[in-house]
């Protein structure tokens, strides 16, 4: 055995060794009933079945949390944890509550629909304090069922760590609302995988130059230009391939269904599906008022949507269908027959037509210009 | 029935513009046929938008039939000017001249395995471009809310909603910002009109086929003038810039945008060209060329703007420089004039302010301070975030490499139009509230993007210059 292969077996025995890293200091196995049952489940049912242990939703958003009083140690950095959805494009929540009182959250976008994806996520990077934590929590929104294999929480040894980079790398968010204004960068470790690429720009230059010995001008930027289509070949590589996972993901959700089940899907917010609904009630020619709601602390976005998916039927500030949808401020009093938003009067002399789901109403009033 | 009619939308626009690229290029060898098809979509679209904006302007009820038959009798004009131009079949669907060493079959081995690898990604980029194109509806907030609710607006009240009494009057409470030009909601409008209903996936088609019309005009137009190896490159890695691939998927304006600037930027290389080789009437289609994708370009976005000065200021210097007499460039100004001047009337008429965000503030903005803070934030974002693979670095490289090629050539006027455009965007967010837009990544990356084609289209003839290794600069000197 020559001294290159006695170095390389050295070497891998090193790395193994290394891949140990410190004790698991906290792991949950729920396929195992037993350690679901520390964990408490707020507007979900928890489920054991032959598919695993599942959180089945009763309410909007629901939660899983952990026992309290965990006491885990600021050396402790990542939580790892192996779930399934039938969904996707969805963000899923991580809080973390310390000692010291404080909470925050990191999300994390779920995988591909029915499949379990690991997911790990470094728990005190926004530990300011270094207080150690005395809990943590999943939050969920606008998925029926989720699938829960185990969860851990660790410090990963060196080796460890360069598996969690890896994957984060090859991580992939898909599209969401602010994609449109720029695309969320890979990172390596705390770094933009770009800067990475810049140092493999320059060494896969500076070999090109050594082999083009004797060194002039013109092989030099040759060498540049050579070593810059390497670095966008990897970038394009690895950001195509995001690409690639929102096809599968599209083809998934999306693919096999109907137009009107696409823009209800992607409307995510049941705008659609009202309008669609008022659509069939409201007479030909009618006009409607909407009062909607707030949407992620915004006003206005869900009133624009249900204004757009009404279309062709258009809204007006007299008309005389009015439609509420999402709007905890608005009440309806049937004794007095009258409308209120924020505790004022908007309408007389009304009536409720019909309920259109939980959260959407459509009444008509006699009083207004239009029809 | 519904594809038919939407192949119908498309088709309508392709071939009035295809004809008219054919018109203002000439009966000279010039661009192949699929490159003039290229451009032609881009322009025949502008065109129909254009066209059912005036038809709304006075009152005729917007019908695809009526649309259609002003773009039917333009082609026929079209056609009959080709025809008395003596311009032959042959030279209508013809390939384009051969550009020097853009052969297949002259590759090296190794050469031809990258560009079969390249070309098989970039049809994989494609496909994957064309299965969401068809596949997503409308999903972004700001692509309904700022291009397609009135469009679907439009649509439905077959006009423009300008009688005063109108509620809703120029789309009130379904445009949201007036002053924004028409040209993508009325894209989306034809193709209502035509397939009959405002469907919320094949209204935003638009930006999946500009996409692609963006990457084969690059391969066609930089095979002619680098080589096949470049071309190819060129058009792989634009294909790949990940913010333009979501907007192929979206109906923002910033694509279009960005495909009409490189429109014009190549109009443009090859109007130089036709100048430097003493084609004078060719250059003169070439410049009206030019100046329609100008004007297209203020026909998308506020920002169009930008890019119609620096077209100007660019040529501008090129004219001063080779003493050519201003008179000669003078039908570029022609298509920005007729696009601009129509529109901002119409829009001073219903008393809509025009500004470019809070750009009104500029003075009083930059006597309170410059806005220092944006430029760590966008160097950060053009070099080291994934929206744009590496091009600033990579024309940085070729920029301090090829310097002197670049100031003793041609290139000179390309790059100075690229820079005006940047500098304009810099000025504008160092000098008004706009700096916000940069602070919260809200705009700035979409309106870097704008300019993404057109830097590439600059990179590849660099590049192409530097590697060929042309003995430089007063060989070119003449051109």
């Amino acid at each position: 055995m020559n001294s290159r292969v006695t170095t390389l077996i050295a070497l891998c025995l090193l790395l193994l060794s290394c891949g140990t890293g410190r004790a698991e200091e906290y792991v949950w196995s729920f396929d195992r009933g037993a350690d679901a049952l520390h964990w408490k489940a707020l507007n979900a049912s928890p489920e054991v079945t032959a598919a695993g242990f599942s959180l089945v939703r009763r309410d909007e958003p629901f939660w899983f949390v952990s026992p309290q009083n965990l006491n885990i140690s600021p050396g402790l950095s990542y939580a790892e944890f192996r779930l399934k959805a039938p969904e996707t494009y969805l963000r899923g929540y991580l809080i973390v509550k310390t000692r010291d009182a404080r909470s925050w959250d990191e999300e994390f976008t779920l995988g591909l629909p029915d499949t379990y994806h690991v997911y790990r996520i470094n728990i005190q990077k926004d530990n300011k304090t270094g207080s150690p934590i005395d809990a943590i929590a999943f939050s969920f929104g606008g998925v029926d069922r989720v699938y829960i294999d185990y969860v851990k929480i660790y410090e990963p040894s060196p080796v460890q760590l360069i598996a969690v980079y890896w994957g984060e790398f090859w991580s992939v968010p898909f599209a969401s609302p602010s994609t449109v204004n720029f695309i969320e960068t890979p990172l390596i470790g705390d770094y933009p995988f770009v800067a990475p690429l810049y140092v493999l720009l320059l060494v896969v230059a500076l070999c090109m130059v050594a082999l083009h010995r004797p060194v002039a001008r013109q092989s030099v930027v040759k060498s540049l230009i050579l070593a810059c289509v390497v670095a966008g070949l990897l970038f394009a590589f690895r950001m195509d391939y995001g690409w690639y996972m929102q096809w599968r993901a599209d083809g998934s959700s999306l693919g096999q269904r109907s137009v009107d089940e696409r823009i209800s899907r992607v409307d995510g917010t049941g705008a659609y599906d009202f309008a669609q609904s008022l659509k069939r009630i409201v007479p030909p020619g009618a006009t409607v008022r909407i009062y909607a709601g707030t949407l992620q602390g915004k006003a206005g976005i869900l009133e624009g949507k249900v204004r757009y998916y009404l279309l062709p039927v258009k809204v007006s500030e007299t008309a005389r269908y009015i439609a509420v949808f999402k709007d905890p401020a608005v009440s309806y009093d049937p004794a007095k027959k009258s409308l209120s938003r924020n505790h004022e009067i908007v309408a007389r002399d009304i009536e409720l037509v019909t309920s259109l789901g939980k959260e959407g109403f459509l009444y008509r009033s006699s009083e207004g210009g239009h029809p | 029935m519904t594809i038919m009619m939407l192949a119908y939308a498309l088709a309508v626009p392709a071939t009035t513009g295809f004809l008219f690229v054919t018109w203002c290029t000439g009966s000279e060898a010039g661009p192949g046929a699929l490159e003039r098809l290229v451009l032609g979509f881009g322009i025949g679209t502008g065109m129909i938008t254009f066209e059912t904006f005036l038809l709304g302007l006075v009152r005729i009820p917007l019908s695809s039939s009526v649309i259609a038959s002003l773009q039917i009798a333009t082609a026929i004009l079209l056609g009959y000017l080709l025809y008395r131009s003596g311009t032959p079949w042959r030279r209508l669907f013809g390939p384009a001249a051969a550009g020097s060493d853009s052969s297949f079959a002259s590759a090296k081995h190794l050469e031809r395995i990258v560009i079969l690898v390249l070309t098989a990604w970039v049809i994989a980029k494609v496909l994957f471009v064309l299965y969401e194109g068809f596949t997503l509806p409308e999903h972004t907030s700001d692509s309904w809310e700022q291009w397609s609710s009135g469009a679907k607006f439009f649509f439905y009240e077959k006009g423009l909603a300008l009688d005063s009494g109108n509620e809703h009057f120029f789309g009130a409470g379904y445009l949201k910002v007036p002053r924004y030009p028409l040209n993508v909601p009325l894209m989306q409008v034809w193709v209502s009109l035509c397939i009959g209903e405002a469907n919320e996936v094949y209204m935003k088609i638009w930006n999946s086929l500009f996409f692609i019309c963006m990457i084969g005009l690059l391969f066609l137009t930089l095979r002619k003038k680098t080589s096949l190896m470049i071309a190819i490159l060129a058009s792989f890695f634009l294909s790949t810039v990940p913010l333009l691939t979501y907007h192929a998927l979206v109906a923002y304006a910033d694509l279009p945008l960005s495909f009409y600037a490189l429109c014009a930027m190549v109009s443009f290389w090859d109007t130089i060209d036709a100048l430097g080789s003493g084609r004078v009437g060719r250059a003169r289609g070439l410049l009206v060329l030019m100046g329609t994708f100008a004007a297209l370009c203020v026909w998308t976005k506020m920002e169009g703007l930008f890019f119609a000065a620096a077209f100007s200021a660019s040529l501008g210097l090129y004219c001063l420089v080779k003493k050519i007499p201003v008179k000669q460039a003078m039908v570029f100004f022609a298509p920005p004039a007729l696009v601009t001047v129509p529109w901002y009337v119409f829009l001073h008429s219903i008393n809509v302010p025009v500004s470019y965000g809070e750009v009104g503030q500029l003075g009083t903005t930059i006597a309170k301070g410059i806005h220092f803070q944006v430029l760590p934030v966008i160097a950060e974002q053009v070099l080291f975030s994934a929206n744009f693979n590496l091009i600033f670095l990579f024309l940085t490289l070729l920029v301090i490499a090829g310097y002197r090629r670049i100031v003793a050539s041609n290139l000179v006027y390309l790059y100075a139009a690229l820079l005006s455009v940047m500098a304009m965007f810099l000025v504008l967010y160092l000098g008004s509230e706009t700096y916000r837009w940069v602070l919260n990544l809200t705009a700035v990356n979409r309106n870097i993007l704008t300019f993404i084609p057109m830097s590439y289209y600059v990179a590849a003839l660099t590049a192409g210059r530097i590697l060929a290794g042309e003995a430089p600069p007063t060989a070119d000197l003449g051109k």
